[in-house]
């Protein structure tokens, strides 16, 4: 009832003042009752007078009555200031409309013209539409963003629910996927009209800055712009679709757009960082729009504080302009490093963030299959043996039989040197270690049993740990007095980077004598479902044999990552040949070794660093210190949208029943997010950084808007919705007041004349 | 004496010294006084000669007339005769009332006009009676010259007391036939009766040649009708109550009101009957030197 008087009158409250329209008849009844009395001798008169008056006068008194009645009847309706369209429709039942907000969510609506962002002019405009529609018209409410996230997935009718949720809406940190929404929109215009058969028409309204990272699609050529066309001329075959462009200040389409600057990446090149050395960061700035270049001021905050400033000359133009920085952290544990700049319209894209896990040292540990093989492979991670204070790893060296007995968190990478077979226990060990970002390095050698490696960490449904790329085979041995090479894929991967045009550094030797060939999943004919697997673990050869077969392979499982290396890293693995025995590889003594052992643990280190730090909407997780625990976590997101109180900023999760991991994924702001474990482990922290996409702030013309949209007038903060909404329902208030004022007048006069036309 | 305190007012009556209540008609009368008689004969002035006709009394021939001329000419005396004043006070409840304006009701002004030109009539020696009457006679009091008759006159209108209907037309047709006398009838009333019995019963006492003076008097409320506020009207002479907004009644009781003073005043032009109106709120004073002023003028 409240809903459906909201509906028609602005101020439905007002509306309880309508028992005051008795006031007059309760005020004349009173009156009726409160007189003089006095003797009269001329009552013959009187009487005669009464007769010929008392239909006269009864006339005049309801007169009156009516006049006063309804004067009070208009004030009230004038204060409750009912709308004319929307009260007509109630009265005669007019069309209905399910209109459709579609808001643009894409951050470069933070673009802020003038005092307003677009967003928020996006959201007071969709407002206005709301209160400027007719009584019976459903309203759904969907955010343009990566994930087309509808807000109001049926058609609501209370117009204050409505526009309480726009309120509410916050800017998500991402871009806008348009095909997805188009999707989304079709969906709810269906379900509604199944739902609802007297919302026979659809009004949909696309409140958008046009930015052509979101719009080039549905002008341009190509699959998907196909297909994107196709669901906007379906979409326009279900109803009407407004564009509704917002602040044409923004720039006439044809130009770039305004300058925008933004930080485009920070990035530690190392992938990781300790107390040893100082921590190099990159940053990467670049400019958008304009013609001339920009001194850009860029600002190092480490832990919130200021600690470095430079300023970068940025010319306009997509490639980003790096700016080194170096700082020495002091202190071990979660670091916050955040980049900034100014001077521009758009701040979301000014800031980045980086969550930094910072150690003493890297620990290593060293896994030793058979005596002395993880001697060459020690002295490669730690020349000293720590009797430095310089040395960044510590490598501790283990048995096969101890890889149980120490308590593996506390090490960031194992390397399993000739390790002989795996339990399942063990496997299950390792698999969590990786899932938590550590990582593993194996080197296979003449212990290796691959039929047990495969059992407990292959690819096979039945094994535990499902850690290896592929299938270990059989064993590959050249022939006699012939000697592997390697191949090292044109330096594609990272791994091996550092030799490019360093071939005299030997690592391309010819030195492998035997190794076991690795089969990846997703080769040799397997299954969709490995193949689907082998994707998902991004399997990459890192470094090949001449003759085609795998020699180092790196593979994501869970966070961390794992690199095998399919031939010995020791010469304790030998092989019986003609001449006796003979290692599997003179690897060890090539002076490339040490160098190849410090890539694989930085490299199978570098997943921590990656895994704290992610894109806007992509969810953040790890692991429960305590496997299958349900105690909950909270995450702390960063402040955004008004929301300073911390309370109002903290999510408590619950971890799934039994699950080893947890995971977040209302990653929608810019910032660092704040997990808080809740059992004393502390804090971890992470960073969600925008896609740099959307800082190009060029638009499309309205002109190249697919056929079937209908462009409105531009829409600023001061302009109003009266060409976006048909037959407003204008608000009859000052009608109404004029009529009460005509009426007041009429009711003085004519009291008036009644008192006074005798006297 | 205390009547005579109340209804005669030595300054008033003093601002009276001089005024006469005079008949404008011929009386009828014993007493030699100033009042011109209808009958001839008895009175030793001259007044006028006429032709004989045969048939007439001999004794009034002139002979010295005769004598010089040879016409017979009878000689006419004027016979002066004394004047038979009748007060007739209406004491019906209607008469009571007195609104805020007015500082009396209508009886206590009626009974102060009554006892003033009783006062002057018994001084200038004619004869004056009184009667009170509402729906009936109340009091009469026979006509009298005598100076201490104003006390018996005083002390009926003492004993007036207006709680009563009023029946004007039958208690007129009553008294025409009971005061047989011909003099001045001086009707004292607010008239509150059907206009037309009353007109009947004022004719009588034209039809029996007195002459007729009606104070017709009336409440400055009864002609003004000033309420505003919604009022309750108390009737009088067993009249309904009634509860209504005045102002917009005003306008029709005054057209009513003014129906029936005009209904009267030409009642009254038809049977040559002289209509006063007296407000109450008027000087008593004024109200009576402005009466027996113009009733000089018109009788010298």
């Amino acid at each position: 009832m409240i809903s459906w008087l909201a509906s028609l009158f602005a101020n439905p409250w007002m509306l309880a003042w309508l028992p005051a329209v008795a006031a007059p008849i309760i005020i004349h009844l009173w009156n009726r009752r409160r007189y003089r009395e006095y003797d009269w001798a001329a009552m013959e008169f009187l009487l005669a007078a009464l007769k010929k008056s008392s239909r006269r006068m009864r006339i005049e008194q309801l007169l009156l009555l009516l006049l006063r009645t309804a004067l009070i009847l208009l004030i009230v309706l004038a204060l409750a200031e009912p709308f004319f369209g929307a009260i007509g429709a109630a009265l005669v039942g007019g069309p209905r409309t399910h209109r459709v907000l579609v808001i643009d969510g894409s951050f470069s609506m933070a673009f802020r013209p003038a005092e307003k962002t677009l967003f928020e002019i996006a959201k007071q405009k969709a407002i206005d539409i709301v209160r400027a529609s007719n009584e019976g018209d459903g309203f759904s409410l969907i955010l343009m963003s990566e994930t087309a996230r509808p807000i109001i997935s049926a058609a609501a009718f209370d117009r204050e629910d409505v526009v309480e949720e726009i309120t509410n809406l916050t800017l998500p940190h991402g871009g806008a996927r348009l095909l997805p929404t188009v999707r989304s929109i079709e969906q709810v215009v269906g379900r509604v009209r199944n739902e609802n058969k007297k919302l026979a028409r659809s009004r949909i309204y696309f409140l958008t800055d046009l930015g052509r990272t979101t719009w080039a699609d549905s002008s341009g050529a190509g699959q998907s712009s196909a297909e994107l066309a196709d669901a906007l001329q379906r979409l326009a075959g279900q109803g009407e679709v407004d564009v509704v462009p917002l602040a044409a200040s923004v720039g006439s389409p044809s130009a770039t757009g305004p300058v925008n600057l933004a930080i485009t990446d920070v990035r530690i090149p190392t992938a990781f960082a300790t107390l040893r050395q100082p921590v190099d960061i990159e940053v990467g700035v670049a400019q958008w729009g304009g013609t001339s270049g920009t001194d850009a001021v860029v600002e190092l905050l480490v832990d919130g504080a200021r600690v470095d400033q430079q300023v970068a000359r940025v010319e306009p133009g997509e490639s980003a302009v790096t700016v080194p920085f170096t700082y020495q952290l002091t202190v071990p544990g979660e670091h916050q490093i955040e980049v900034r700049t100014s001077g521009d319209r758009l701040e979301v894209d000014n800031r980045r963030f980086l969550a930094l896990p910072v150690k003493d040292q890297v620990r290593v540990l060293c896994v030793s299959g058979k005596k002395d093989s993880t001697t060459f492979v020690v002295l490669s991670l730690d020349p000293d043996h720590g009797r430095t204070s310089d040395s960044i790893v510590r490598a501790d060296v283990v048995a096969e039989s101890g890889l149980l007995d120490g308590d593996l968190s506390q090490y960031d990478c194992i390397f399993l040197c000739n390790v002989a077979q795996f339990t399942a226990r063990e496997a299950a060990v390792l698999k969590r270690h990786l899932e938590r970002g550590g990582g593993l390095v194996f080197f296979l050698g003449d212990q290796v049993r691959a039929d047990r490696y495969n059992r407990q960490l292959g690819t096979a449904e039945e094994a535990t740990g499902r850690i290896l790329p592929g299938t270990i085979k059989q064993t590959v041995e050249a022939d006699e007095d012939n000697f592997f090479g390697f191949d090292p894929l044109d330096y594609r991967h990272p791994l091996v980077k550092v030799w490019e045009n360093n071939e005299r550094a030997g690592l391309l030797q010819p030195n492998v004598l035997k190794y076991f060939r690795l089969e990846l999943a997703g080769d040799a004919g397997d299954s969709a479902a490995d193949e689907r697997r082998a994707d998902e673990a991004e399997v990459a050869v890192a470094l090949a044999y001449e003759n085609g077969d795998p020699a180092i392979v790196e593979s994501r499982v869970g966070d961390g990552r794992v690199l095998i290396m399919t031939t010995a890293g020791s010469k304790s693995s030998v092989t019986r040949r003609a001449q006796g025995l003979r290692p599997w590889n003179y690897l060890s003594t090539n002076p490339s070794f040490p160098v190849l052992v410090q890539k694989l643990w930085r490299r199978a280190v570098s997943g921590r660093l990656n895994e704290r730090n992610v894109a806007v909407f992509e969810p953040i997780s790890g692991s429960l210190s305590d496997a299958g625990s349900e105690q909950p976590l909270s995450v702390l997101r960063p402040a955004f949208g008004g929301r300073s109180s911390q309370a109002d900023r903290t999510v408590r999760i619950t971890p799934d029943v039994g699950s080893a991991k947890w995971s977040f994924d209302e990653t929608d702001q810019s910032g660092i997010y704040r997990v808080d474990h809740g059992d004393g482990a502390g804090q971890q922290l992470f960073a969600a950084n925008v896609n740099t996409e959307e800082s190009d702030l060029a638009r499309i013309a309205v002109e190249d808007l697919p056929a079937g949209l209908t462009a409105q007038p531009s829409a600023s903060e001061d302009s109003d919705v009266e060409a976006v909404v048909e037959a407003p329902p204008t608000p009859i208030r000052q009608s109404i007041l004029w009529t009460a004022f005509a009426l007041l007048f009429v009711e003085i006069t004519f009291a008036w004349w009644l008192g006074n036309r005798q006297i | 004496m205390e009547a005579n305190r109340k209804y005669l007012d030595p300054q008033m009556l003093a601002k009276l010294e001089g005024l006469e209540l005079r008949a404008k008609r011929v009386i009828e009368g014993y007493v030699a006084g100033l009042h011109r008689s209808p009958y001839h004969g008895f009175s030793v002035e001259f007044a006028e000669h006429r032709e004989y006709a045969p048939g007439d009394d001999l004794r009034y021939l002139d002979w010295k007339v005769y004598g010089r001329t040879d016409k017979y000419y009878l000689k006419q005396y004027e016979e002066e005769t004394n004047l038979i004043t009748y007060l007739l006070l209406d004491t019906s409840e209607s008469m009571r009332y007195a609104s805020n304006a007015a500082s009396l009701s209508k009886l206590e002004y009626a009974k102060c006009v009554a006892a003033s030109l009783a006062y002057l009539v018994l001084r200038q020696q004619d004869s004056v009676g009184m009667v009170t009457f509402d729906d009936q006679i109340r009091h009469l009091v026979r006509q009298s010259s005598n100076p201490s008759h104003i006390k018996q006159l005083l002390h009926v209108l003492e004993d007036a007391t207006a709680n009563r209907k009023t029946d004007t037309g039958r208690i007129f047709h009553d008294l025409a036939e009971r005061l047989k006398k011909r003099g001045i009838v001086l009707i004292f009333s607010d008239l509150f009766d059907d206009v037309e019995s009353m007109m009947t019963g004022l004719k009588h006492f034209r039809h029996r040649r007195h002459e007729v003076i009606l104070f017709h008097l009336l409440d400055p409320a009864e002609l003004d009708f000033p309420f505003r506020q919604t009022t309750k009207f108390i009737g009088l002479e067993e009249l309904p109550d009634v509860v209504t907004d005045p102002r917009s009644l005003r306008k029709a009781y005054l057209e009513e009101v003014g129906q029936f003073v005009r209904a009267v005043q030409r009642g009254c032009r038809s049977n040559n009957i002289e209509y006063v109106q007296i407000r109450t709120d008027q000087s008593l004073e004024i109200a009576l030197s402005a009466f027996l002023s113009k009733r000089m003028l018109h009788t010298a």
